[in-house]
Parts: C-alpha cells; sequence; structure tokens
C-alpha cells in the first residue's frame, strides 16, 4: 500500500524532509504510521500536541489509512 | 445576499486596503478589518524575523469552511481572509480578515470570528527567529 507522509514545521525540521512516499502493510491506522515513520526521532510531548489529516481533512488518530493517502501530522498550529 | 467570500494564502506583500476592497459593496455600511502584524517580542525576547509555513491546499480549504459558515452566521456582504508565508520583518503584515455588512455590529462579529477560527485550526506554522536561534510557536500543550 503506497501513501505519502508530509511534514510541516517541527516535523519537517526533525525529519529533514518535507515528505516521503512509503509502502506498508494494510488495516493501519495514521497514529501505527506515525510510530512507524518516526521511529527513534518520536517526541512523546510533541506527539501529544499532534492532530493528523488524511488527504487535506482532520481525522482522529485511529483512522485507517488506504493505498494512495496523503497523510500529514499536524503540529500546534500557530497561524494569524 | 451575501458574495462569496475571498481566501487566499500568498507569498508576496499585500495591504490591509487592497484586502478591504475586495469586500467593497453599495450594500455596506460598515467594513471592519483585522490586520495582523509582525511583532518584535515574544515572551520577553526580541524577535528579529518571523517565517510562516502552511500546508497550502488544507489551509485552503479550512479558510473556505470557516468564511462560508462565517458569511451563513453573520448578517454580512462579504468576507475576504488572507494569509501571506514566507518570512517575514518586524512590522510586516502578516494576515489581514475584512467583513462588509449593512451594519458595525455584524461587520466586527465577523472580523472577530474569522481571526479566531484562522487561529484556532488552520494548518499555518510561524517560527520566530531570535538573536541566539529559532524556534517553532505552539508547543505548548493545550496552548
Amino acid at each position: 500500500m503506497a501513501i505519502t507522509v508530509k511534514f510541516f514545521a517541527n516535523y519537517r525540521d526533525l525529519m529533514g524532509q518535507s515528505e516521503i512516499a512509503i509502502d506498508t502493510a494494510p488495516e493501519l491506522s495514521v497514529a501505527d504510521i506515525y510510530t512507524q515513520v518516526l521511529g527513534s526521532k518520536a517526541r512523546p510531548e510533541l506527539r501529544r500536541v499532534t492532530m493528523f489529516a488524511v488527504n487535506e481533512q482532520y481525522v482522529p488518530a485511529d483512522t485507517l489509512v488506504h493505498d494512495g493517502d496523503r497523510v500529514a501530522f499536524i503540529p500546534p498550529v500557530s497561524g494569524g | 445576499m451575501a458574495s462569496p467570500p475571498y481566501i487566499a494564502i500568498r507569498t508576496g506583500p499585500f495591504t490591509t486596503a487592497e484586502i478591504e476592497s475586495l469586500v467593497a459593496d453599495p450594500a455596506n455600511g460598515a467594513i471592519c478589518s483585522f490586520s495582523g502584524v509582525v511583532r518584535n517580542h515574544s515572551e520577553g525576547r526580541e524577535v528579529i524575523a518571523l517565517e510562516y509555513e502552511a500546508y497550502v491546499p488544507m489551509a485552503e480549504k479550512l479558510m473556505q469552511e470557516i468564511a462560508d459558515t462565517i458569511t451563513r452566521e453573520f448578517p454580512i456582504n462579504r468576507l475576504a481572509m488572507v494569509h501571506r508565508i514566507g518570512r517575514m520583518s518586524v512590522g510586516e503584515l502578516v494576515v489581514v480578515v475584512s467583513a462588509g455588512a449593512a451594519h458595525r455590529d455584524a461587520a466586527f462579529n465577523a472580523a472577530r470570528a474569522g481571526i479566531d477560527r484562522l487561529k484556532k485550526s488552520v494548518p499555518i506554522w510561524k517560527k520566530e527567529f531570535f538573536a541566539d536561534g529559532a524556534e517553532w510557536v505552539g508547543m505548548t500543550p493545550g496552548a
């Protein structure tokens, strides 16, 4: 299953890139993808305040991802 | 009958007057605009510059939803919301929300609701640059 994971702000700095394409097993949630992608770079204090988006829409952490989805980790927003 | 709202994320500068002109309507008796500018300090530290980043397609979608909701919620003629991204210096304009309405209450309330809702959910991030480093804003849980 091919998905795109996008990184912004804190996550872009942490990962050193703005997006990656990954091949994952089926039946994974966005929270599972997060754990898999962040790996040893995971920071609990950042994870606690992170929201998830799939295809440009906020979703709960247990939302399952599908082939072709665009997943984004959304750190606390600070526009305006 | 209200006009569809104008929303945009831009990479270059704009003025409050330009965004206000987008809500012009002969039925307006009031235009209220909120302008957000780069401030020279943050929590006691001197800010040299700011950089804003957005998840552009998602941010535009949410700004559209917010603007559509406000247009239904308040008796206004037109709402405009524009946010700039990229690096900006102290004093530069970051965001403008303008509302045109027959009467001032609706114009004030719609402009206020626009900036409040944008700040709460639209995926835009601010990085503050200080003399001794830089950090993304908003890492305080619950902030």
